[in-house]
Protein backbone atom coordinates (compact mmCIF):
# COMPACT_ATOMS: atom_id res chain seq x y z
CA UNK A 1 0.00 0.00 0.00
CA UNK A 2 3.02 2.20 -0.56
CA UNK A 3 2.08 5.50 -2.09
CA UNK A 4 -1.47 5.52 -0.73
CA UNK A 5 -2.36 8.98 0.55
CA UNK A 6 -4.72 9.54 3.49
CA UNK A 7 -5.88 13.02 4.36
CA UNK A 8 -8.08 14.00 7.25
CA UNK A 9 -10.34 16.90 6.38
CA UNK A 10 -11.07 19.58 9.02
CA UNK A 11 -14.45 17.99 9.78
CA UNK A 12 -12.86 14.59 10.38
CA UNK A 13 -13.74 12.96 7.08
CA UNK A 14 -11.02 10.79 5.57
CA UNK A 15 -9.97 11.26 1.98
CA UNK A 16 -8.06 8.28 0.60
CA UNK A 17 -6.12 8.62 -2.63
CA UNK A 18 -3.84 6.42 -4.72
CA UNK A 19 -5.53 3.29 -3.38
CA UNK A 20 -3.91 0.35 -5.18
CA UNK A 21 -6.15 -1.75 -7.41
CA UNK A 22 -5.80 -4.89 -5.27
CA UNK A 23 -6.96 -3.03 -2.16
CA UNK A 24 -9.82 -1.39 -4.04
CA UNK A 25 -10.92 -4.85 -5.16
CA UNK A 26 -10.68 -6.17 -1.63
CA UNK A 27 -12.71 -3.29 -0.22
CA UNK A 28 -15.39 -3.86 -2.83
CA UNK A 29 -15.73 -7.43 -1.56
CA UNK A 30 -16.28 -6.32 2.03
CA UNK A 31 -20.11 -6.04 1.95
CA UNK A 32 -20.43 -9.52 0.44
CA UNK A 33 -17.94 -10.99 2.90
CA UNK A 34 -20.12 -9.66 5.71
CA UNK A 35 -23.44 -10.58 4.10
CA UNK A 36 -22.79 -14.19 3.14
CA UNK A 37 -21.77 -15.49 6.54
CA UNK A 38 -20.82 -19.10 7.03
CA UNK A 39 -22.43 -20.54 10.22
CA UNK A 40 -18.96 -20.66 11.83
CA UNK A 41 -18.45 -16.98 11.07
CA UNK A 42 -21.93 -16.10 12.29
CA UNK A 43 -21.24 -17.88 15.57
CA UNK A 44 -18.10 -15.78 16.06
CA UNK A 45 -19.65 -12.46 15.02
CA UNK A 46 -22.63 -13.02 17.31
CA UNK A 47 -20.94 -14.81 20.23
CA UNK A 48 -22.38 -16.15 23.46
CA UNK A 49 -22.77 -13.60 26.22
CA UNK A 50 -23.60 -15.85 29.18
CA UNK A 51 -22.46 -19.24 30.35
CA UNK A 52 -25.93 -20.31 31.47
CA UNK A 53 -28.32 -21.28 28.68
CA UNK A 54 -31.33 -19.53 30.20
CA UNK A 55 -29.48 -16.23 30.52
CA UNK A 56 -28.11 -16.63 27.01
CA UNK A 57 -31.53 -17.29 25.54
CA UNK A 58 -32.93 -14.19 27.21
CA UNK A 59 -29.99 -12.12 25.98
CA UNK A 60 -30.44 -13.29 22.40
CA UNK A 61 -34.15 -12.54 22.55
CA UNK A 62 -33.64 -9.03 23.89
CA UNK A 63 -30.36 -7.85 22.36
CA UNK A 64 -30.06 -10.08 19.30
CA UNK A 65 -32.38 -8.14 16.97
CA UNK A 66 -30.71 -4.79 17.74
CA UNK A 67 -27.23 -6.20 17.16
CA UNK A 68 -28.32 -7.83 13.92
CA UNK A 69 -29.92 -4.58 12.79
CA UNK A 70 -26.78 -2.56 13.61
CA UNK A 71 -24.69 -5.12 11.74
CA UNK A 72 -26.85 -4.75 8.63
CA UNK A 73 -26.86 -0.96 8.94
CA UNK A 74 -23.07 -0.92 8.99
CA UNK A 75 -22.90 -3.09 5.88
CA UNK A 76 -25.15 -0.59 4.10
CA UNK A 77 -22.95 2.31 5.24
CA UNK A 78 -19.88 0.57 3.81
CA UNK A 79 -21.71 -0.32 0.61
CA UNK A 80 -22.78 3.29 0.18
CA UNK A 81 -19.27 4.66 0.70
CA UNK A 82 -17.90 2.15 -1.80
CA UNK A 83 -20.10 3.68 -4.48
CA UNK A 84 -17.69 6.59 -4.25
CA UNK A 85 -14.64 4.40 -4.87
CA UNK A 86 -13.58 5.61 -8.30
CA UNK A 87 -10.52 5.29 -10.54
CA UNK A 88 -8.15 8.26 -10.55
CA UNK A 89 -7.36 8.00 -14.22
CA UNK A 90 -4.01 6.24 -14.21
CA UNK A 91 -0.50 7.57 -13.72
CA UNK A 92 1.39 10.08 -15.80
CA UNK A 93 0.70 9.55 -19.53
CA UNK A 94 -1.84 6.94 -18.49
CA UNK A 95 0.89 4.46 -17.64
CA UNK A 96 1.30 2.45 -14.46
CA UNK A 97 -1.13 0.57 -12.30
CA UNK A 98 -4.53 2.13 -11.94
CA UNK A 99 -5.27 3.68 -8.56
CA UNK A 100 -8.53 4.67 -6.89
CA UNK A 101 -9.83 7.27 -4.46
CA UNK A 102 -12.69 7.43 -2.01
CA UNK A 103 -13.92 9.26 1.06
CA UNK A 104 -15.02 7.92 4.42
CA UNK A 105 -17.09 10.43 6.39
CA UNK A 106 -16.21 10.72 10.07
CA UNK A 107 -19.59 9.34 11.10
CA UNK A 108 -18.98 6.20 9.04
CA UNK A 109 -15.57 5.29 10.44
CA UNK A 110 -16.93 3.09 13.23
CA UNK A 111 -18.84 1.10 10.63
CA UNK A 112 -15.67 0.64 8.61
CA UNK A 113 -13.50 -0.39 11.55
CA UNK A 114 -16.11 -2.80 12.83
CA UNK A 115 -16.81 -4.10 9.33
CA UNK A 116 -13.16 -4.73 8.60
CA UNK A 117 -12.79 -6.56 11.90
CA UNK A 118 -15.89 -8.60 11.21
CA UNK A 119 -14.68 -9.57 7.75
CA UNK A 120 -11.25 -10.59 9.09
CA UNK A 121 -12.91 -12.72 11.78
CA UNK A 122 -15.31 -14.24 9.26
CA UNK A 123 -12.45 -15.27 6.97
CA UNK A 124 -10.53 -16.71 9.91
CA UNK A 125 -13.48 -18.87 10.98
CA UNK A 126 -14.60 -19.89 7.50
CA UNK A 127 -11.11 -20.95 6.42
CA UNK A 128 -10.51 -22.65 9.79
CA UNK A 129 -7.22 -20.91 10.40
CA UNK A 130 -5.27 -21.51 13.59
CA UNK A 131 -3.68 -18.84 15.78
CA UNK A 132 -0.32 -20.01 14.40
CA UNK A 133 -1.52 -19.37 10.85
CA UNK A 134 -2.02 -15.70 11.74
CA UNK A 135 1.73 -15.35 12.14
CA UNK A 136 2.46 -16.88 8.74
CA UNK A 137 3.12 -15.31 5.39
CA UNK A 138 0.30 -16.10 2.91
CA UNK A 139 2.89 -17.75 0.65
CA UNK A 140 3.46 -20.36 3.34
CA UNK A 141 -0.10 -21.64 2.96
CA UNK A 142 -0.33 -24.73 0.77
CA UNK A 143 -3.90 -24.21 -0.42
CA UNK A 144 -4.33 -21.24 -2.79
CA UNK A 145 -7.72 -20.42 -1.26
CA UNK A 146 -6.21 -20.19 2.22
CA UNK A 147 -3.28 -18.15 0.94
CA UNK A 148 -5.67 -15.63 -0.58
CA UNK A 149 -7.82 -15.49 2.56
CA UNK A 150 -4.76 -14.95 4.77
CA UNK A 151 -3.57 -12.20 2.45
CA UNK A 152 -7.00 -10.58 2.69
CA UNK A 153 -6.93 -10.80 6.50
CA UNK A 154 -3.50 -9.13 6.62
CA UNK A 155 -4.36 -6.47 4.03
CA UNK A 156 -7.55 -5.53 5.86
CA UNK A 157 -5.54 -5.30 9.10
CA UNK A 158 -3.21 -2.78 7.49
CA UNK A 159 -6.20 -0.76 6.28
CA UNK A 160 -7.72 -0.93 9.79
CA UNK A 161 -4.46 0.39 11.25
CA UNK A 162 -4.43 3.22 8.74
CA UNK A 163 -7.94 4.21 9.76
CA UNK A 164 -7.11 3.89 13.47
CA UNK A 165 -3.97 5.98 13.18
CA UNK A 166 -6.12 8.61 11.61
CA UNK A 167 -8.20 8.66 14.79
CA UNK A 168 -5.35 9.45 17.15
CA UNK A 169 -4.52 13.11 17.70
CA UNK B 1 -22.94 6.44 13.76
CA UNK B 2 -24.36 6.57 17.22
CA UNK B 3 -22.70 7.33 20.51
CA UNK B 4 -20.60 4.19 20.23
CA UNK B 5 -18.79 5.64 17.25
CA UNK B 6 -15.04 5.87 17.29
CA UNK B 7 -13.92 9.30 18.32
CA UNK B 8 -17.11 10.05 20.19
CA UNK B 9 -16.76 10.91 23.81
CA UNK B 10 -16.81 7.95 26.14
CA UNK B 11 -19.75 7.45 28.40
CA UNK B 12 -18.03 5.23 30.89
CA UNK B 13 -18.89 5.66 34.51
CA UNK B 14 -16.40 7.14 36.90
CA UNK B 15 -14.70 4.66 39.18
CA UNK B 16 -16.35 6.01 42.32
CA UNK B 17 -19.72 4.94 40.94
CA UNK B 18 -18.95 1.47 42.25
CA UNK B 19 -20.19 2.71 45.62
CA UNK B 20 -23.55 3.92 44.36
CA UNK B 21 -26.62 2.48 46.15
CA UNK B 22 -27.92 0.77 43.00
CA UNK B 23 -24.69 -1.22 42.88
CA UNK B 24 -24.96 -2.30 46.48
CA UNK B 25 -28.54 -3.51 46.05
CA UNK B 26 -27.84 -6.18 43.44
CA UNK B 27 -25.03 -8.51 42.61
CA UNK B 28 -22.47 -6.65 40.52
CA UNK B 29 -21.62 -8.11 37.14
CA UNK B 30 -18.28 -8.28 35.41
CA UNK B 31 -17.90 -7.42 31.75
CA UNK B 32 -15.17 -9.81 30.58
CA UNK B 33 -13.28 -9.49 27.31
CA UNK B 34 -11.55 -12.60 25.94
CA UNK B 35 -8.55 -12.83 23.68
CA UNK B 36 -8.85 -13.81 20.04
CA UNK B 37 -6.05 -14.35 17.53
CA UNK B 38 -7.39 -12.00 14.87
CA UNK B 39 -8.47 -8.69 16.39
CA UNK B 40 -5.73 -6.05 16.38
CA UNK B 41 -4.39 -4.85 19.72
CA UNK B 42 -4.65 -1.22 18.66
CA UNK B 43 -8.28 -1.82 17.72
CA UNK B 44 -9.10 -3.35 21.12
CA UNK B 45 -7.45 -0.41 22.88
CA UNK B 46 -9.44 2.06 20.81
CA UNK B 47 -12.70 0.23 21.48
CA UNK B 48 -12.09 0.36 25.25
CA UNK B 49 -11.39 4.09 25.04
CA UNK B 50 -14.50 4.70 22.97
CA UNK B 51 -16.98 2.55 24.86
CA UNK B 52 -15.85 3.08 28.45
CA UNK B 53 -14.18 6.48 28.09
CA UNK B 54 -10.95 5.06 29.50
CA UNK B 55 -7.66 6.89 29.18
CA UNK B 56 -5.24 5.54 26.55
CA UNK B 57 -2.99 4.10 29.30
CA UNK B 58 -5.83 2.33 31.10
CA UNK B 59 -7.27 1.01 27.87
CA UNK B 60 -3.84 -0.23 26.81
CA UNK B 61 -3.26 -1.94 30.16
CA UNK B 62 -6.58 -3.78 29.94
CA UNK B 63 -5.91 -4.76 26.33
CA UNK B 64 -2.54 -6.18 27.35
CA UNK B 65 -4.22 -8.16 30.13
CA UNK B 66 -6.58 -9.65 27.55
CA UNK B 67 -3.65 -10.43 25.29
CA UNK B 68 -1.34 -11.96 27.91
CA UNK B 69 -3.83 -13.61 30.29
CA UNK B 70 -6.53 -14.50 27.79
CA UNK B 71 -9.20 -12.40 29.49
CA UNK B 72 -9.73 -9.23 31.44
CA UNK B 73 -12.54 -7.82 33.56
CA UNK B 74 -12.93 -4.46 31.88
CA UNK B 75 -15.86 -3.14 33.90
CA UNK B 76 -17.90 -4.15 36.96
CA UNK B 77 -21.27 -2.80 38.03
CA UNK B 78 -25.03 -3.10 37.76
CA UNK B 79 -26.31 -5.67 35.32
CA UNK B 80 -28.33 -3.28 33.21
CA UNK B 81 -25.34 -1.10 32.43
CA UNK B 82 -23.11 -4.14 32.00
CA UNK B 83 -25.49 -5.38 29.30
CA UNK B 84 -25.26 -2.05 27.49
CA UNK B 85 -21.47 -2.30 27.48
CA UNK B 86 -21.62 -5.94 26.40
CA UNK B 87 -23.86 -5.03 23.50
CA UNK B 88 -21.43 -2.30 22.38
CA UNK B 89 -18.46 -4.66 22.64
CA UNK B 90 -20.28 -7.24 20.53
CA UNK B 91 -21.10 -4.55 17.98
CA UNK B 92 -17.34 -4.17 17.52
CA UNK B 93 -16.97 -7.97 17.37
CA UNK B 94 -14.95 -8.33 20.56
CA UNK B 95 -15.39 -11.63 22.40
CA UNK B 96 -17.12 -10.45 25.55
CA UNK B 97 -19.22 -12.12 28.21
CA UNK B 98 -21.00 -11.21 31.43
CA UNK B 99 -20.48 -13.02 34.70
CA UNK B 100 -21.46 -12.35 38.28
CA UNK B 101 -18.64 -10.64 40.14
CA UNK B 102 -16.92 -12.89 42.66
CA UNK B 103 -17.55 -16.11 40.74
Amino acid sequence: MNGMVIRREPGGDLRLERIPAFLAGLLLELPDLLSDLDPRAEKRLFPRAFEEDEEEEQWRRLAGPDLAHLFQDRIQVIRGDLEGLVPEGGGMFGAGEETFRMEIPQGHQAAWLSGLNGARLALYETEEFSPEDMRKDPEEMEEPGKALALFQIHAMAVFQEILLEGRFP
Amino acid sequence: MGSDGFGSKGTGPREKEGTRPETRLGTPWNVVVHDDPVTLMVYVTRVFMTIFGYSPSRAYRLMMEVHTKGRSVVWTGPRERAEVYLSKLHAYHLLATLERAGE
